[in-house]
């Protein structure tokens, strides 16, 4: 991804039609809702994926992996940790699918790594393309069930676990809203110092009091559902049906006025574009 | 005692009724307190604390206030929606990511107008 130049229109108050605000974010990536792609043929390795997305799994989940040639591995998650291999849709059976499909997994196996590694990679032969899904986990964890770690499968794998999030903030915040552009009515793009803003100005008005970026972040602090990270999307319905959105990524806040009833959306565009 | 067993009937049915509910909680904002609360998991009392404070902070108490709000994290979604029988009061939804969400707030407004037409 690449970082915007948005210096030409750096002072707070100026204002840009948000298609030409748009089209500045060419490089930003469009996504659609559905599953999310986090690996590519010739970008990310496909097991450091799968083990970044377990080692942010900290709630009960079942992790749905899946490629674009057909095959779909479902993994139950809970607090970092690999439990099961839940279930495997595979046109033919994949690199020890018999012992794993259905078992506990715990540290004590010890050819669990060589073999989960075995069937991911099996998972993604003649793929090019590999995504997930993460769905509630439709069941009790058991007491006794107590997988393997994100960070131990990463070291019996020969990977480093990326502890840093992606930090392209520009272009994060700019696919997001090239990806709900149909329902923003106005905004302001506040980064560092400085804002870009576009809309008409008493839509503008109707986002409330001057926004500044304390303000915004203020708010999402107040909207935190981790006690230790502040809430990077905060959607609040305004007395005439509208929503003002505010979104954080990094450094960088949008605050939005967007269409009545596009909650939905805009969340799973969101989750879509980062993951969070 | 029926309105109680009334509201929980209906958080229990929406935790029932749609993928992706875990918790289910019926506020009073002006006091801090949960009033019934459905949950698939163990729900702390800090948390559900927590939801209250949430819920007064964002939905508001003044003229221009809010009459819903949704909230993403890494791990799950929360939607509060102030009580259509009771400015005071409010419904929280916690739901796990990468559910229909357009659906979860379709039956979570539904919800809230069944328990208005009970009062």
């Amino acid at each position: 991804m690449v970082l915007l130049d948005l210096q030409d229109h750096a002072t707070m108050g100026d204002d840009l039609p948000l298609d030409g605000l748009l089209t500045k974010l060419a490089s930003a990536g469009l996504s659609g809702p559905g599953p999310r792609i986090i690996a590519r043929l010739g970008g990310a390795d496909p097991l450091a994926a799968i083990l970044s997305e377990i080692d942010e799994t900290v709630l009960p989940r079942t992790l749905d992996f899946s490629t674009d040639a057909g095959r779909r591995v479902h993994c139950d998650v809970v607090g970092r940790r690999l439990l099961k291999v839940s279930d495997i849709v595979s046109p033919s059976p994949l690199p020890g699918q018999a012992a794993l499909l259905g078992a506990d997994l715990d540290a004590s196996q010890g050819d669990a790594g060589d073999r989960l590694r075995a069937m991911f990679l099996g998972a993604m032969q003649g793929a090019d393309i590999l995504s997930v899904e993460a769905h509630m986990l439709g069941r009790d964890v058991a007491p006794g069930e107590v997988g393997i770690s994100a960070a131990l499968l990463a070291d019996m794998w020969g990977f480093a676990l990326d502890p840093d999030p992606p930090t392209d903030a520009a272009a994060v915040l700019g696919g997001f809203l090239s990806a709900i552009e149909q329902n923003v009515q106005a905004g302001i793009w506040m980064h560092g110092e400085e804002a870009d803003s576009f809309g008409e100005e008493a839509t503008l008005a109707r986002l409330g009091p001057p926004v500044d970026l304390d303000a915004a972040a203020g708010e999402l602090v107040a909207a935190r559902i981790d006690p230790l990270e502040p809430a990077p999307l905060l959607a609040t319905r305004m007395s005439g049906g509208d929503v003002r959105v505010i979104a954080r990524f990094g450094d960088q806040v949008l605050v939005l006025l967007v269409n009545a009833d596009a909650e939905a959306d805009i969340a799973q565009h969101w989750r879509c574009l980062t993951g969070a | 005692m029926t309105e109680t067993r009334t509201v929980m009937a209906s958080l229990d049915a929406l935790c029932a009724a749609v993928p992706g509910v875990e918790t289910a909680v019926y506020m009073d904002m002006n006091q801090g307190t949960v009033l019934c609360a459905s949950a698939r998991v163990q729900v702390p009392q800090e948390r559900l604390d927590t939801l209250c404070a949430m819920a007064a902070t964002l939905l508001g108490q003044g003229e221009d206030r809010e009459d819903e709000a949704l909230i993403l994290s890494a791990t799950e979604t929360l939607l509060l929606h102030r009580a259509r029988r009771n400015a005071g009061e409010a419904l929280g939804v916690v739901c796990a990511p990468g559910g229909d969400l357009a659906n979860t707030l379709a039956q979570t407004r539904e919800t809230l107008d069944s328990l208005a037409e009970a009062a």
